[in-house]
């Protein structure tokens, strides 16, 4: 008698708690996902990367040259920018490297919005992002061991409208990489136009002229779409002869 | 009589000039009564404005242009404005059309029309000007290179010693230099050399790139567009030719930027560094001593720039600046007197044929002139007619097949200004087939010859000596359209 009481009550419960077949079985509604504080401050280091990466692009394009070892330093920038994270890696990689891609192709064709991009940049009110942003700058203007007056005043500009910079920082990006490497930018200079640095100063002025005859001759001799090569090298010379007045 | 015309299509500024009865040159003023035509063309929907004017506006309004003449020639360059677009050449013809109809209406019919170009233009550039005053409505048979014309413009006044001078023609957009003989009224070009875009209009924009940067760190803001206009940095240019130190003063600032002739040195310093090196390979080109070069003609506008003056002198020896003509007007006063020396004795007076009679202009190439040939191991640039050979010249040189059964030789002609062998330096200025009988051994000789006339024309003719077939390629400045304007008036905005 007791076995079947127990067995009853068994069947019971098991009755009771089985699904019934009839109604349908729905997950639970997903709840938006609201991102942690940590997530957002992620996501909005890499909008201000995404922003470095482009405004770099616009720095080293703004002699109208984008010179492999100014792309080298960004890809350097962006490696070091990259976690070991695989699956993050992938994403980021994928951003940054498009990044770089459409403000190149921008630059190229002029579109690249300068001003606006500085302009977000500010928006995200960070120190960390504009220091971070001028360093890039500065490396990318010392990569081809010249000091194009073109660059100067883009990063003059960046100066000007960011806010958070401290001044400090900024005498010490400079004293960091255009100071220290005078010297050796004017003799890069000199080599980068094929003149011997350790010549004699009255020979170097005789080369530095020959040389911008050669070019300057063949400047209206080429096509159109070559002559802004030539017109660089010009500058650089130019810009060499200042020293041997 | 028929009138004479000669104008200097500047880069900031043009003028025009004519031959009075006596034979001396005198300026043309324009309907509004000045002596110069700001080179700036306005283009609105129903009007197209040349001149002062427009220049007021100029960095403001979108609808106004200047500086084209930097890049006449260029094919990739063009001004968008109501859904239209105009090329460099399309801009400087509807300038050559104001100065044309008033000179005409000062002066009744033009019978002769001389037009300056730079001595260091390319070809197209040169076509490019023609091709502006042809669709101007200008009848111009003759070009005269600018710095020559201001050794004209010097020489015809009479004041010259003889000897050899260096004239230095530094404008709003091109620098020239050139070393030429001259004997009373005679002028003999010896080289020159120049860079095409370096001039007053660059230094305006160094201006313009300090204030922005000044600006912005005193009054904490951006410089608003068209506040500080190139018009407006002309002005500081100016100040700063006599005074040590300006202020900007522009109503769109609010704070006023100073600016001191040292800093607008510093801020030039690598276009004067360019000035020096042309100046120097120039005199080395015409082997010179500095000393045997007796004065320095000056002209253009932005010879009166301090830092330039004192360049000059640094080159060539203090006391050695020529100014005894206005280095505005010069120019445009030489091209008119070469349109005397190239018109017919009969349309000009007795006073005129006198003063005619003295006067001789001998030019010389201003390009090496060439053809690709093959060198046993890849094409490259042969010369014929090197730069500075005195023209009118003409050469003849045989080249050779170099196959078995050569159906034909592509006849190239090649401009370079120094004597470049290797083809990616030269410009291919025209090029013809020359077809060959077939089954003949390699070796066959073929003639070219290259004639080219004072007028900077080239006739060239490759001829196959054995049977006589040749082809004759001539290029003519002014026929080789670049960009095609057939009539002016299409490109009226409606």
């Amino acid at each position: 008698m007791v076995l079947l009481i127990i067995i009853v009550i068994i069947f019971i419960i098991v009755w009771s708690v089985r699904d019934k077949p009839s109604e349908k079985h729905y997950p639970p509604p997903p709840q938006p996902h609201t991102p942690t504080p940590k997530e957002n401050s992620k996501e909005r280091t890499v909008k201000a990367r995404i922003l470095s990466i482009k405004l770099g692009v616009a720095v080293a394009m703004s002699d109208e040259n984008f010179h492999s070892s100014e792309a080298e330093v960004i890809k350097e920038w962006i490696k070091t920018r990259i976690p070991s994270n695989s699956e993050e890696r992938k994403k980021l990689k994928g951003r940054y490297n498009y990044a770089l891609k459409t403000s190149f192709n921008q630059a190229k064709n002029n579109n690249l919005n300068f001003n606006k991009l500085l302009s977000d940049l500010r928006s995200l009110n960070n120190s960390k992002y504009e220091e971070e942003l001028l360093e890039l700058c500065y490396k990318i203007m010392a990569a081809d061991n010249v000091i194009d007056s073109r660059e100067t005043d883009i990063i003059d500009v960046i100066k000007t409208n960011t806010y958070h910079i401290d001044k400090k920082i900024i005498e010490y990006f400079e004293k960091t990489y255009l100071v220290s490497r005078k010297i050796n930018i004017d003799n890069a200079l000199l080599e980068s136009i094929n003149i011997d640095p350790n010549n004699p100063d009255a020979d170097i002025k005789e080369q530095l002229t020959d040389e911008f005859q050669k070019w300057n001759n063949r400047l209206t001799s080429v096509p159109f779409n070559k002559r802004n090569e030539i017109q660089v090298r010009l500058d650089k010379i130019a810009l060499a002869r200042i020293a041997y007045p | 009589m028929g009138n004479l015309l000669g104008i200097d299509l500047g880069t900031t500024f043009s003028a025009m000039a004519t031959i009075n009865e006596t034979g001396r040159a005198e300026i043309i003023c324009n309907d509004e009564g000045h002596r110069l035509t700001p080179t700036c063309v306005e283009i609105n929907k129903n009007e197209v404005i040349v001149g002062e004017e427009p220049r007021k506006y100029y960095g403001v309004k979108k609808q106004v242009f200047s500086r084209f003449k930097s890049d006449m020639g260029n094919p990739n360059k063009t001004y968008k404005v109501h859904g239209k677009t105009f090329t460099p050449t399309e801009l400087s013809a509807f300038v050559l059309k104001k100065l044309y109809q008033e000179a005409k209406k000062r002066l009744g019919e033009i019978s002769e029309t001389v037009v300056t170009i730079p001595a260091n233009w390319d070809n197209e550039a040169r076509d490019a000007t023609l091709t502006a005053a042809k669709s101007a409505g200008l009848d111009v048979k003759y070009i005269i290179n600018e710095p020559t014309a201001a050794a004209l413009g010097y020489a015809a006044e009479g004041k010259l010693e003889k000897g050899t001078y260096a004239v230095f023609d530094l404008g709003g957009g091109t620098f020239d230099l050139s070393i030429i003989k001259v004997d009373n009224f005679k002028v003999d070009v010896i080289t020159s050399n120049g860079v095409k875009k370096l001039g007053g209009d660059d230094f305006d924009k160094a201006i313009i790139k300090y204030v922005a940067k000044e600006y912005k760190k005193t009054a904490n803001e951006d410089l608003k567009e068209g506040a500080f206009t190139p018009h407006n940095a002309e002005s500081i240019k100016r100040a700063l030719t006599v005074r040590k130190k300006t202020l900007t003063d522009s109503k769109n600032m609010k704070s006023d930027i100073p600016i001191a002739r040292k800093d607008f040195e510093e801020l030039i310093s690598t276009h004067v560094a360019q000035i020096k090196m042309s100046c120097e390979a120039t005199i080395k080109e015409a082997k010179l001593k500095k000393s045997e070069i007796i004065g320095v003609l000056l002209a253009g506008g932005s010879t009166r720039v301090p830092i330039i003056k004192s360049t000059v002198e640094k080159i060539f020896g203090s006391n050695k600046l020529i100014e005894t003509e206005n280095v505005d007007e010069v120019v445009a006063k030489g091209a008119a007197v070469y349109a005397m020396y190239k018109t017919d004795d009969k349309a000009l007076t007795e006073a005129q044929k006198q003063r005619k009679a003295n006067i001789s202009v001998t030019e010389s190439a201003g390009k090496c002139f060439g053809t690709a040939v093959f060198n046993g191991f890849e094409i490259e640039n042969a010369i014929l007619i090197p730069k500075n050979t005195k023209i009118p010249y003409s050469v003849t040189e045989t080249y050779f097949t170099v196959d078995y059964d050569q159906r034909a030789v592509q006849c190239k002609v090649t401009e370079c200004t120094q004597p470049d062998t290797d083809m990616e330096f030269v410009n291919i200025v025209a090029k013809k087939e020359l077809p060959l009988p077939s089954y003949r051994p390699e070796g066959q000789p073929v003639e070219v010859t290259f004639s080219y006339n004072e007028n900077q024309t080239m006739e060239c003719s490759f001829k196959d000596v054995e049977t006589g077939e040749h082809r004759e390629i001539e290029i003519k400045f002014g026929e080789n359209k670049t960009d095609n304007v057939e009539n002016i008036e299409d490109f009226y905005v409606e």
